[in-house]
Order: C-alpha cells, then structure tokens, then sequence
C-alpha cells in the first residue's frame, strides 16, 4: 500500500504554534492563539491520509467470532433454553469473557460483537440482554492477545465522531493496535428513538461519510483544525493523545448490500460485512467481483469480504442436521416474527433480503408465508448469515467453497452453544483449514 | 407506547444511596493518573518523562493502579481532558478516556473503585452512559462509578459545536441527565423522557448495574451550585482547596452535609491533593520550592486562564479573581503565590512534609475539618504509591485511621 504524505490533508496554511521560549506569557498572547487553527478541506470521502490500514494475512481465510455479547445470540429458538448458561446467556461477563479468551487462544483472527438497544422479547428473550460494544472491546484486551476486537456504532443513534475517534485511539492504545470499529448506518426506526431523534434515513450513509471523515482527520492530524460539515461542526477541533497504535489507523468495516451501503464501504472502509440470499449463493461471488471492481475503479480502494455464518456441526453429517431440526422445530415465533418484522420495515431503500413488494403485504397472514420458509429461517437462525451444516469435513469444505467460489475473504461464526463451537473450530476446523491451504 | 416518567429533576433515588464501605476511616485514593504531566506543570518533569510525565501509557498506568488495588486504595479517580494545556511540557497532551481506564481496569484489579470522570455536557446522552456504565459495572462485579463533571472549558465545549453555558446553568442540564440516567437503571419496564434537554423513547437498559441500587456518583462541585447538584444526586463530592485554607475544606464538608440533609440524603467528602513527601520536611520543603520554581509557565498560564474565562456568574467561586490589564501575565493578575498553587495539583491541597507532618496532616483533615478520604497526586505517581505503602499507610494504621 502506497502511502501517501500526511502534507496531503494538513489544514491548508495551518502552521504549529511558536515555540514558546519565553517563560513569560502576557495575557493577550492567550486569547488570539485560540484562532490558529486552520479548517480542513475536506469533509467527505474517499479519505485516507496515509493510506488503508495493512490488512495482509497469512490466513487466505479469516475465522471470527460473532454475536457472543447478547443474549441467545443469533439464535431465536426455544433450544436455548434447554441450557441457559451456555445457549443464552453467554453475554454475561465472566463467561463472555473466557469464551473470547478461548477464541483468541483457538486462533480466532477476530471478534465481532452486535450493538443492542432493545430486545426482541418471545419467551426467550431474544437479545434482551448486551453488553455494549464499546467498553467491552478495552475490557477483552485485557484478557487477550492477537485477536482483533471491534466495536459496533450504529449512525442513527446519537453518537458523535470526536466521542467514537477518541474512544477508538485509547482503545487501540490499550489492546496494541488491536481494535476495530464496524460501523452500521442505522436500519432500525427504534434506536433513533431512544435518543429522541428523528433521522432522515435517506442521509444516513452522507451522515456516515462526514462522521468516518472526522474521524479519520483526528486520528492523522497533529495540529488543532477547524471542521465545518453539514451535520457536524467544530471551531476547534483539539489534539489530546493518544492516537491509535495500528498505522495508519484502526480497521473499518461495514455491514449490508444496498447500493449506498456498498458505496459507502468502498469509499471509506476496509472489509464489506456481504449478505447473501440463501439459495443463490453465486449471486454472492457477482456482488464481491462488482463491489471490488467498483472500489478499485471509483475511489482506487481495496476492501476484504466477510459473511455472518451460522454454523452447526457434528461428528456426522446426521447428527449435525438432527441438531438444526431439533433448532428449527422449536423456533421462538414471537420473537422470529419481530425480528422479520422488523427487516421488512426498515425505513428507505429495500435491502438485503426481502422485496419491498413483500413489505406492502404486511398483515396478509402468518409472516413465515409472506417472506418464504427459507427466508423465514435464515433470519430466526443465524440472524440472517448464511447456514453452514454437517460433519466437520463438510464444514470444512462448505467454509472452502465460501472462499474459494465465493470470493469470502472472512468469516463470522455464530453457534447455539458458542463454547462449543470455538472447540471445535480449535480441534476440528483449524487443522483440516490448515490441510486445505486457508489457514497458515 | 411506553409510559412517560414524571421526574426529570432530582433528588432522586427512590431506592436509597449504594452503599460503599471500608472498613477504614480514611479512604485513599490515586488522582489524576491517567493524563500527560497528572497535575503537575512544572518542567521538573522532563528530568524523567517516562516517569514524571509518560505513567499515563497503559503498562504503566495500569500497573500503577494495580499497586493502588494491591496496597488497598478505595479509589482511584481519572482526570477528564479533551484538551491538553501545551507548553514546554507538553502538559495534559495526552490523556486515556473515561471509557478506556473504567473498562480496561476492571480485569485488571479486585476491589478499587473504577469511576469514569465524564464531561457529561460534551453531546452525550443520559441513555449512552446508562449503558456503558452499567456494562462496566456488570464487567468489574459493581465497582464502576460516575465522576460527573458540567464542563468548565470553554474550548472543549466549542469543540463539540456547543455554546458555552452559563454555568449555574451548566449544573441544570447535568441534573437532567442524572436523573434521566438513574431512571434507565431503576426502570423495570420501557419508558419515555421528555426533558428540557434530553429526550426519548421507548428506553430499556439491561444488564442493570451490578452494585444496588446503582453506581456510586461522585462531583468535584465546588461553586453553590455545584454543591447542590452533589448533594442532591451524588455520595461523595471531592472538594478543591484553591485558598490553600484548611478552614475552607471544613465549611463544604460542613455545607454538604447540611444540604444533604435537606434532601434527606448523605454526601460524603474527600479531598484532593497534590504531594511531595519525602524523610523530612525541611526536604520536602526544598523539592517544594523547586518544582514552583520551575513552573511551565505557558502550560500553568493556559490551565487557569482557561479556568477563569466562564460566562455569565459563577456563583462564590474562589476562581474568580480579576484579570489584569491586556499587557499583564496571568501570574501577575493572579499573583505569583496563587499562581503556582492553582497550577500544581490543579487547585487541590498541598501535601508537602516529612512522613510524620503527611499522615499528621492527613489525620487533621479527618478529624478536624470533614475530609473522609484524601486522594493524592504526585510528580512521580508510582513512587507516590510506593511511599503510601511503605510510609503513610503504617502511620495511619498506629493512629487507628485504618486497619
């Protein structure tokens, strides 16, 4: 990666304070100072001073570990409940925090956590309980070594860049450059709500641009500036300490298949979080080719691809589907219907999954019928990844074919029991992934 | 629809105050650990940056609070910066966030108290820092607590795109958002807010904070108003000594208790403190006059001009003094005395003398003028800590301030 002069971006004319030699210091010499600072030009992306963070691996396959900070994870099913501890409630802090500790040690290359403002009740209380995303990533890096630890930030809630950017030098200052932001333009009416706020959606991803611009000047400038955008202003933006250790700054990743999502991500970010429809998974390789011929070509930028997967495996190939019916069977309604409710609402373009002609049906009837079984399935399991099934080989090959056919730089796995699935990915996976070339 | 609460204003805490106890009649704590320079702006420090000015990088800093848990500190209490003051030091350049040094202890440490000292008025949100704190507090088993403070720099208020309140005014809007916040932390069901300031819908947070009924919220109010607001939310008000007179320590314990009561609450006062401790006090003394000697001027100059320049009234603050005419140095309009005890320990008491003056000092605070805990900083922090083990503490314990 070429990188480029941080001259680039300086505020224009902008120059360091005189060096005070002099240890007196008059009084007006203190007002004026204040005015020093220059505005930045810039306010909208592409934007990367020093060029996109190194992001090489010696694994062709990343393998993270996704969802283990809410309750149920990605799991709307009553199986949940058989085990609470270990199915449900895995959030809470002493054993989220060995099951991360677990992974990082397993060679999980990533964690990635969701951010929750409300639940979607049924009987299982389908992520009624979180811990938020932030404080956790300082927290786990404590307890861990190589693995990276994202936060999630969703732009319609209320948040501001300085907050975000500051917050992510120190936590990138406390794990050694090991921290990640995953940022989500916001899909849900309710989060806007909680903070009393009224977003357009139809701006959410210009918001995000301006946001992420922000940031990004703070975490390269060395002098004060000026930044005057549209949604956020500062006279004077200050330079407290400390920057992020990854250079030339912390990974951004981000989440979705709409066009302003896709836009959004080759302008500014480093990994696009793909959705992909369950049954035509080659409509998955066409978007990667697209949306990467598109950044390079756009904005000169590269990006990695991750999928969300939810993962069920088994000695046999029997036992591992025996598991997922047993998983379906007993699927929580009430919470499965607000969850597709809730993606069949989401405000502006149609996105993802679902047709907006579906969306008009809404009340026709059970919504399982409205949105197709499989439809229906992949968003009460597995909150919408894809569905990776069978013995350990077949998973093996399943995860091959993702990178392979599909063009999946990374992966993040969800499983009803998450302890287990981090031992079987250690015991099972990683050994025939080394074997297949994936891993190192 | 959720229902919308009726109480925006505080007092409020309909389940009663969190206890926090030790089993010490004097509690201790580490200040302002966390930031370039701590409170010392003087250019004594570049003689051993990594130990005078650089403890705030992680290993060391989280060693150092490692020692304070260890050594039995109740407390340790981060400094809230969004701007550093410059100078040849570079003083306060370089400061870890209140979410950082909260989350990233609570693995690290058993017992000290994690409080996140927060400008609550920078655009945040009462809802934000509900949640975050209640998951700080989950993670570190209850020992999370809130520092709040209105925001006393113009700057960093303008940094976020905010006008400058006035600061009576300043103590208003954080009483909102307390409020607001407890309510996300007592609700056992979904709610609206429509306060003056902030407002929401449909509120839930969860996990519920760890400590019942809440997290401890302390304030270094120091102004009538900011006295009120402590009184009226917090447990414990750290107070500022910027005359230097014992005497006045004595009058805000005197005042919150009092106010408290008025409320029907109890508000306990610690103290914070800039030190140099050493054998004797003739040499504690000297390393005194030597460190006010050698002040960043520039540094010192910024910090207080920055603490003076404030709108509107600022309610019998001590602070206020008059500024000089346009060709003055602020040392001169301040006065060289005040000057250099403002600047070193950021307007807290001194605690300058042997180890028998120190904990004989300590004692009299205690019992003569209100102040249940000291929190202390130092030019060199770890060995600050190192002499509490070793010198203060044992003194305290023969003098039965603590087991």
């Amino acid at each position: 990666m070429t990188s480029e002069t941080t001259e680039t971006h300086s505020p224009e004319g902008a120059e360091q304070p005189e060096e005070e030699i002099t240890q007196t210091v008059a009084l007006q010499t203190l007002q004026p100072q204040r005015k020093f600072h220059q505005k930045v030009a810039i306010t909208r992306g592409p934007f990367d001073p020093g060029g996109q963070p190194d992001v090489e691996s010696p694994h062709r396959l990343l393998v993270g570990l996704w969802g283990w900070n809410v309750s149920c994870g990605t799991v709307a099913s009553r199986a949940v409940l058989e085990d609470r501890d270990r199915f449900r409630d895995y959030w809470q802090w002493p054993r989220a925090s060995a099951l991360v500790k677990s992974a990082d040690r397993a060679g999980f290359d990533f964690e990635l956590p969701f951010e929750r403002r409300f639940g979607y009740a049924g009987e299982i209380g389908f992520h009624e309980d979180s811990l938020d995303s932030l404080t956790t990533a300082p927290a786990l890096a404590q307890v861990t070594e190589n693995l990276t630890l994202f936060s999630s930030i969703h732009m319609n809630e209320h948040a501001h860049p300085l907050h975000i950017a500051r917050f992510g030098g120190n936590f990138d200052h406390v794990s050694n450059g090991r921290w990640g932001l995953n940022i989500v333009p916001g899909w849900s009416r309710r989060d806007a709500e909680v903070f009393g706020l009224d977003t357009d959606y139809s701006l959410r991803y210009e918001i995000a641009d301006e946001f992420v611009t922000l940031m990004k000047h703070w975490w390269s400038l060395t002098t004060p500036f000026e930044f005057e955008g549209e949604y956020f202003k500062s006279t004077r933006v200050g330079m407290v300490g400390p920057r992020p250790t990854r250079q030339p700054r912390p990974i951004l990743i981000c989440g979705d298949a709409s066009e302003g999502a896709v836009d959004f991500a080759a302008k500014h970010c480093d990994w696009l979080l793909c959705n992909a429809p369950e049954d035509d998974l080659s409509l998955l390789a066409e978007h990667v080719e697209r949306t990467r011929v598109y950044a390079a070509h756009n904005y000169g930028r590269r990006l990695k691809m991750l999928v969300q997967v939810f993962m069920t495996m088994a000695e046999t190939a029997e036992s591992a589907q025996a598991e997922y019916d047993e998983l379906v069977a007993a699927i929580d309604s009430t919470a499965a219907d607000n969850i597709v409710r809730e993606a069949l609402e989401q405000p502006g373009e149609a996105e993802g999954l679902l047709d907006t002609a579906i969306a008009d049906r809404l009340g026709d009837g059970s919504l399982e019928e409205l949105v197709g079984t499989a439809n229906y399935r992949k968003l009460a399991i597995g909150f919408g990844g894809i569905h990776l099934m069978g013995s350990f080989d077949d998973v093996a090959e399943q995860l091959r074919d993702l990178a392979d056919d599909h063009m999946q730089d990374a992966v993040a796995l969800s499983f009803l029991d998450p302890m287990k699935g981090v031992h079987e990915v250690e015991d099972e996976l990683m050994p025939r992934l080394k074997k297949m070339g994936l891993r190192a | 629809m959720a229902k919308r609460v009726e109480q925006i204003r505080g007092p409020f805490d309909p389940q009663g105050q969190p206890n926090f106890e030790s089993q010490n009649s004097v509690y201790l704590g580490v200040f302002a650990w966390n930031l370039a320079g701590g409170g010392a702006p003087t250019i004594a420090v570049m003689e051993d940056p990594e130990r005078r000015r650089d403890y705030w990088q992680w290993p060391a800093a989280s060693h150092l609070i490692k020692e304070a848990d260890r050594i039995g500190c109740e407390f340790q209490v981060p400094f809230g910066r969004w701007l550093g003051h410059g100078g040849i030091t570079e003083y306060n350049e370089n400061t870890l966030d209140f979410l950082t040094v909260a989350a990233g202890l609570a693995p690290l440490t058993s017992n000290i108290l994690l409080p996140s000292t927060a400008h609550i008025g920078y655009q945040h949100h009462p809802v934000q820092f509900a949640k975050w704190g209640a998951a700080i507090d989950h993670m570190s088993d209850g020992r999370w607590g809130l520092n709040v403070v209105a925001g006393w720099i113009r700057d960093e208020v303008e940094m976020f795109g905010e006008t400058f309140m006035d600061h009576d005014l300043r103590y208003d809007v954080c009483d909102e958002f307390v409020t607001f916040m407890k309510h996300c932390w007592y609700a056992d069901e979904p709610f609206d807010f429509e306060g003056d300031y902030f407002t929401g819908k449909d509120i839930w947070v969860t996990p519920k904070p760890s400590r019942k009924p809440r997290p401890v919220l302390v304030n270094a109010g120091y102004s009538p108003a900011g006295v009120d607001f402590a009184t009226k939310h917090c447990d414990w008000l750290f107070a500022a000594n910027p005359s230097g007179d014992p005497q006045d320590l004595g009058d805000v314990a005197n005042r919150a208790k009092e106010q408290a009561e008025k409320y029907n609450r109890q508000v306990r006062v610690m103290s914070f403190c800039y030190c140099i401790w050493e054998e004797t006090d003739e040499k504690a003394e000297t390393l005194l006059a030597e460190q006010q000697g050698m002040m960043d001027e520039l540094a010192t100059s910024w910090h207080l001009y920055r603490g003076l320049d404030q709108p509107g009234t600022k309610t019998g603050a001590s602070f206020s003094l008059p500024l000089g005419g346009e060709t003055a140095t602020l040392k001169q309009a301040v006065g060289a005395e005040n000057f250099v005890r403002y600047g070193l320990g950021i307007a807290g008491r001194q605690i300058v003398g042997g180890y028998d003056s120190v904990a004989e000092h300590i004692r009299m605070l205690h019992t003569d003028y209100g102040q249940e805990g000291q929190l202390f900083c130092w030019l060199d922090p770890l060995r600050g800590i190192h002499q509490l083990e070793d010198h203060i503490i044992p003194r305290l314990r023969k003098m039965g301030l603590r087991k």
